[in-house]
Parts: structure tokens; C-alpha cells; sequence
């Protein structure tokens, strides 16, 4: 891929995200920094509790209560040539914040169950993100409510149904979401996402509660959508193989930080942080001969409340040295001269990653 | 190896029931007709999509729910645990426990996990009182946890952990076949091979059988030695878990191998990827024929008339394909 000097989507920088509690502070999310290029793919794995569904809730100003950005900035290029808007300091509750939300930015869900609404058909709820996002039409929408589903929005929302592949969609729009199966409703989900065409879909774990042929099918329609679109994609996920059929780039967090980022061939290939390479192996293979015992990560995730002292991996890493009491910084590889373009990208916050790459390389 | 179980036509059906007299409209056949067996110190998985039955078949095996029909013959003395009563039942249950997906709500959190453990082994007097504690202690160890964490309470334990301690308590008893049902689906890629691992050192230590019940099929394939694909409350192919991955003889198998994403993105990119269409049919309205026919992208006019039985087409393989000899399915 060539390098291009265009700008990207979306640029995150140095982004911390807090929740006080009673018992202190957590930093959810610890100086991450990544961006999104248009029309691409960027996965974020990391366990329960890394902050990566607290980075994607970032990004449209949705973190619960208490939670706060306190920090960093959340470049969103609409265009090419405007000035960007640092998301970080729009307000919560503005309108402007609103018409990002939906128009620019979509959220799908893991749970399609407890995202739509139980009372309206799925229809309507399609037609509502519609409606809502078209300027002119509020003020009807909010003075006689759902029921006036214009004729147009019905007609958009069915052909919305289509495209994500619900069958009979005529029939689907009058049903209501317990009549459609997980797969079904994690369809309306893209639905209501894609209607108003988003420059950028944060899909949080979009697959996780289904099937995999029903993953298989929601993934494949999600990049068919993508190509159609032209949508950037943050894809929040745990699970590796979606990473690896989906992502473009990579970045792999760990209680609350970033520890590895780079484009997918990079982190899967040439993984240079111990946490990295540890997810890697501790997968189950599919293929080859059957191992007798997997290579697992000892310990656990630390408590956020009680991280362990300089890189939080540190208690579990296996390559554990004295310098590690301190936190390293993400550092950027140096690759050799000619390799540097393709991976201009590929960053680590490791001690031994400078050492391995040049090993690995030389 | 000896035969620990054996399954023979397994049914489960659910009545629909309708209306104000709750007459019987139909029925959900859960699990209908599976067969098969468990050798002593085997590991057999048990793969399907929700909806499929694995969890029902489960149930079944330990009394749990009643079975509509089928037995199991069970240990050496070859008796039919579908047959007998409640209380000539208790005997058994010692010897088959369960392991759950959820350590979180299937453990008491007003208990300690020293009363949690040794509940079983209090309620079944296996053992003196005075030497309850010990043996506590000793299944703490051998599951990983230390003799300290008996007086804690589950909610202070992290999902790795409270997995843990539903194995030492599934252990407590000295089981000879552990029915696990997805233990670790709720885990984190990490701690799951942690649990994984184990589990694999404690069947070799206690000579343990398992049955293990899992949607993810690359650790079913990790821990099985054999693997049983379940599609709408029938076995569709069961065989050597190497052999199953390679080359499936079942479409459904081939689909399913297909759609799993491997973490590898050079593969991944290359690999021609086979797409069923569709959702898994109502289990209340089954279509005709094999039950697959509808998704299946070779399937035939016979597949539709015909129920395909589960039968051994290669020495070790079963399977309930009508055209499995002539299809060339890929695996991994």
C-alpha cells in the first residue's frame, strides 16, 4: 500500500477517559492514541476491562456517567479541506454533538436485543433514525410522534431492510425485534447504523452473541456495506479471527492503554509486545496437529483500581525485567530503510521491542 | 478402552401448548434420536449453533430434565439411567457432574468457597466429617486456588477464578464423567487457556471422562478427542477430531469449519469462504427430509424426501449425509 498523505477520519490523540468511584480513580482509558483513515478498518482487541468499548463510547460522547474525558483530543476530519472538530470538547448533550451522532458516526451494539426498542416494530425504529436525521422533518416528527412514519421514510427503511438481506422485508417491517433472531436483529442494528450513510461505524463486539455462520454472514455483509459506503470501520472485538478477516489496522489495548498498534499483517506476523504474543498463542488452532497444552498468560488482569507499578503487564509477562518498573513509551519500530514504509506504522510500548525487531529483521 | 456411557435414540420433546385448556399443539423435538458413546478417559465435544439441542442433550444425561425417550447405559455395571427413579438415581449423580457456563450465577454468593466445595461432599457423606477440610484443601490445590481462598466469598474471585472453583466442587465427589457446558465461552481469550489446560491435566489425574459442550469450534477441537456436530436435535456427524476438521463428510460440518475466522489474516484473505444463508429453521417446524436440505448448497431431490440416517461411512466416521460419499468437502 502506498503511503498517502491524506488526511485521516479520525485522529485520537493522548485520549484518557476516568470514572471516579468511591475508592479512586480509574483511567478506563490511558493515553490512547490511533487513528482511522477513510473507508478503512481499525480493530481494537484487548480482554474484559482494557477500555476498548469505553474508547469506542469516547467517541461519540457517550461514556456513562461518571465517566469523563479529561484529556487528549478526538480529531474528526468531515472533510478533506476543513478544519477538524475535536470531539473531546464538544459537549455531551449539544446539538451539534446530536447531529454527529447518526449522520457521521454510527454505534452498533453487542446485544441487538436490548439496543432496539421492544414496543415499536423494527419498522418504525428505522424510520425513526431516518426521520430524525433528516433536519427538515424533526419538528413533524416531534409533534406527532411515530405514528406519522412518512411514506417516504417507510419505503427508505424497507429498502434499508434489503440491503442488509432481510428477507420478505415488507412483512419484517410490521414485526416487532423478539420476532426476528439474533442474526435478524443485529441486521436491523446495521440498518439503523448505515441509513444516514456514516463516514465512521464503531461496531462494539457486533458479533459476539451469534452463531458463527450467522457471524460469517453479518461480517461479510458489513464489508459489502463498507465498499458501498465508503465507511471508516472501528471494529471493538476480543475475538482475533474477526480481527484478522476484517482489520486493516490494529490496536491491541491492555488495562486501559495501548500497547501495540500496526497494520494487521504487522501485529499478527511480527507481534513485538509479550502481551501481543501471548493472545496469539493462547488461541486454539483450527488447524494443524492438536497440542497437549496451550500456551496460556499466568495471572490475571489486574484491578484498575490497583495496577501493578510501570508497564501494567509486568506481573504476567514472562520476559519481565528490571526496567519494566518503569512504563515504557509506545515507541514507533525503526525499521530497516526499505522495509520502513510498509511499516511506518507499527508501534509498541515494550521495553525488548526496539531488541526484537532488530533481531528478527537483521 | 471400555464404554463409561452409552447413548442409544435420545429424545427429548417439548410440548407447544396453546389456548385455555393448554392442549398439546405440537412439539419442540429438542433432541431427536441421538446416539452415542463415551469411552473412559475420552473427551467428546459436542459442537452446534444455539438452538440445536447440545445443552438439552446435556440435561438429559444427568436427570436434570426427563428424557421423552432413548437410554443411557452407564459404567460397568451397565445400567440405564433413563429408567430409573429419583432416588434409585442419586447414586449415579456422584459420579456424572456438571460443570457450568456461568461461574457467576451458578455459584451461591451468601456461601464461602470452602461451604461451596464441600456442600456435595457434606450432602453425599462420601467422607468422615473430620477429614471434609482436607479434602477441600486438596481440591482447591489441584484446580490451582489456595487453601486461604476457602473462607472468601465467590463475588471476590475474577471470572478465571470462580471457573475454578466450579470445577473443584464438580471434582468434590470423585465424578467419572464431567459434563461441561460451555465453561469457558464467558472467558477471556487468556484466562480461557488457562481453564482449557486444566481441564486436560485433570482428566489425566483423576481419570476423568468429559463431555464437553461448546459453540467455539477450535476449543472443542483443542480438548476433544472425538467431536459430535449437532444441527437441529440430530447429530449430523461425529468422528475423530482431527479427521472432522480435515475433511468433514457433512455439508453442515464444512459450513460451519468455513465460517469460523481463523487469526491468521493471510489465510483468512485466501480462504474460499463457504456462506450458509439463512438462520437455523424453527425447531418446532422442522422442514422435511434432512433437516439441512434447506441451507445446504448440495442438496438434492432425495434430501428432501429423505431423513438421512447417521451412519459410518469411513471406518470411525459417522455420518447422516445422503451424498456424503460423493462430496469432496473441504476442512481446514
Amino acid at each position: 500500500m502506498e503511503a498517502t498523505f491524506a488526511r485521516p477520519l479520525l485522529e485520537v490523540s493522548n485520549l484518557k477517559t476516568v470514572f471516579p468511584t468511591e475508592n479512586g480513580v480509574v483511567n478506563a482509558v490511558n493515553d490512547v492514541s490511533f487513528s482511522i483513515e477513510r473507508g478503512k478498518t481499525v480493530g481494537i482487541v484487548g480482554e474484559s476491562g482494557c477500555g476498548k468499548s469505553i474508547t469506542g463510547l469516547s467517541l461519540l460522547q457517550l461514556v456513562p456517567h461518571p465517566g469523563r474525558i479529561v484529556n487528549g483530543k478526538i480529531l474528526f476530519y468531515q472533510d478533506e479541506t476543513d478544519e477538524p472538530l475535536d470531539i473531546a470538547t464538544v459537549s455531551q448533550w449539544s446539538k451539534l454533538m446530536r447531529d454527529i451522532r447518526g449522520n457521521e458516526i454510527a454505534i452498533i451494539f453487542q446485544e441487538p436485543m436490548t439496543s432496539l426498542n421492544p414496543v415499536y416494530t423494527v419498522g418504525d425504529q428505522i424510520a425513526e433514525a431516518i426521520v430524525l436525521h433528516q433536519e427538515q422533518n424533526r419538528s413533524l416528527l416531534q409533534q406527532f410522534g411515530l405514528q406519522t412514519t412518512p411514506k417516504w421514510a417507510r419505503e427508505l427503511a424497507i429498502e434499508m431492510l434489503v440491503r442488509v438481506g432481510i428477507p420478505a422485508p415488507e412483512q419484517r417491517f410490521n414485526e416487532y425485534p423478539h420476532q426476528l433472531s439474533g442474526g435478524m436483529r443485529q441486521r436491523v442494528m446495521i440498518a439503523i447504523a448505515l441509513c444516514c450513510a456514516p463516514a465512521l461505524l464503531i461496531a462494539d463486539e457486533p458479533t459476539t452473541a451469534l452463531d458463527v455462520t450467522i457471524q460469517a454472514q453479518v461480517l461479510a455483509l458489513m464489508r459489502e456495506l463498507q465498499t458501498e459506503i465508503g465507511m471508516a470501520i472501528m471494529l471493538i472485538t476480543h475475538d482475533l479471527g474477526v480481527i484478522a478477516d476484517m482489520a486493516d489496522e490494529v490496536v491491541v489495548m491492555y488495562a486501559g492503554r495501548v500497547v501495540e498498534k500496526g497494520n494487521v499483517d504487522d501485529i499478527f506476523y511480527n507481534p513485538l509486545h509479550p502481551y501481543t504474543r501471548g493472545l496469539l498463542n493462547s488461541i486454539p488452532s483450527l488447524r494443524g496437529s492438536q497440542q497437549d497444552t496451550l500456551p496460556s498468560i499466568s495471572g490475571t488482569v489486574p484491578h484498575p483500581l490497583d495496577l501493578p507499578v510501570g508497564c501494567s503487564f509486568q506481573p504476567r509477562c514472562s520476559e519481565r525485567m528490571q526496567m519494566c518498573e518503569q512504563m515504557p513509551e509506545l515507541n514507533l519500530i525503526n525499521y530497516t530503510e526499505d522495509n520502513n514504509l510498509r511499516n511506518g506504522k507499527h508501534a509498541a510500548r515494550c521495553w525488548l521491542s526496539e531488541e526484537s525487531v532488530n533481531g528478527e529483521t537483521a | 478402552m471400555a464404554k463409561l456411557l452409552e447413548v442409544n435414540d435420545l429424545r427429548k420433546h417439548f410440548p407447544i401448548r396453546k389456548g385455555i385448556f393448554r392442549r398439546t399443539i405440537g412439539h419442540v423435538k429438542a433432541v431427536d434420536g441421538i446416539n452415542f458413546d463415551v469411552q473412559r478417559g475420552e473427551t467428546l465435544g459436542l459442537v452446534g449453533e444455539s438452538g440445536c439441542g447440545k445443552t438439552t442433550a446435556s440435561r438429559c444425561l444427568l436427570r436434570l430434565i426427563t428424557p421423552t425417550a432413548g437410554s443411557f447405559i452407564f459404567g460397568d455395571e451397565r445400567i440405564d439411567l433413563a429408567t430409573l427413579t429419583p432416588k434409585q438415581m442419586r447414586p449415579y449423580r456422584r459420579r456424572i457432574q456438571m460443570i457450568f457456563q456461568d461461574p457467576q450465577s451458578s455459584l451461591n454468593p451468601r456461601k464461602t468457597v470452602g461451604d461451596i466445595v464441600g456442600e456435595p461432599i457434606r450432602v453425599n457423606k462420601t467422607i468422615n466429617k473430620a477429614n471434609i477440610k482436607d479434602k477441600i484443601v486438596e481440591l482447591l490445590e489441584s484446580v490451582g486456588l489456595t487453601p486461604q481462598d476457602m473462607q472468601r466469598y465467590p463475588h471476590a474471585f475474577s471470572g478465571g477464578q470462580r471457573q475454578r472453583i466450579g470445577i473443584a466442587r464438580a471434582l468434590a465427589l470423585n465424578p467419572e464423567l464431567i459434563v461441561a457446558d460451555e465453561p469457558v465461552s464467558a472467558l477471556d481469550v487468556s484466562v480461557q487457556a488457562q481453564i482449557l489446560n486444566l481441564l486436560t491435566e485433570l482428566r489425566e489425574k483423576y481419570d476423568l471422562s468429559y463431555i464437553f459442550i461448546a459453540h467455539d469450534l477450535s476449543v472443542v477441537r483443542h480438548i476433544s478427542d472425538r467431536v459430535a456436530v449437532m444441527y437441529l436435535g440430530k447429530i449430523v456427524e461425529i468422528s475423530d477430531a482431527n479427521t472432522l476438521y480435515h475433511s468433514p463428510k457433512h455439508p453442515y460440518t464444512e459450513a460451519l469449519i468455513s465460517s469460523v475466522p481463523l487469526p491468521d489474516p493471510k489465510i483468512q484473505r485466501e480462504r474460499e469462504l463457504i456462506r450458509l444463508e439463512g438462520d437455523v429453521p424453527d425447531p418446532s417446524k422442522p422442514p422435511s427430509g434432512c433437516h439441512f436440505h434447506p441451507r445446504c448448497r448440495y442438496a438434492t431431490e432425495i434430501c428432501k424426501e429423505e431423513t438421512p440416517e447417521l451412519r459410518e461411512t469411513v471406518p470411525g466416521v459417522r455420518v447422516a449425509c445422503h451424498l456424503s460419499e460423493t462430496l469432496l468437502l473441504q476442512g481446514v
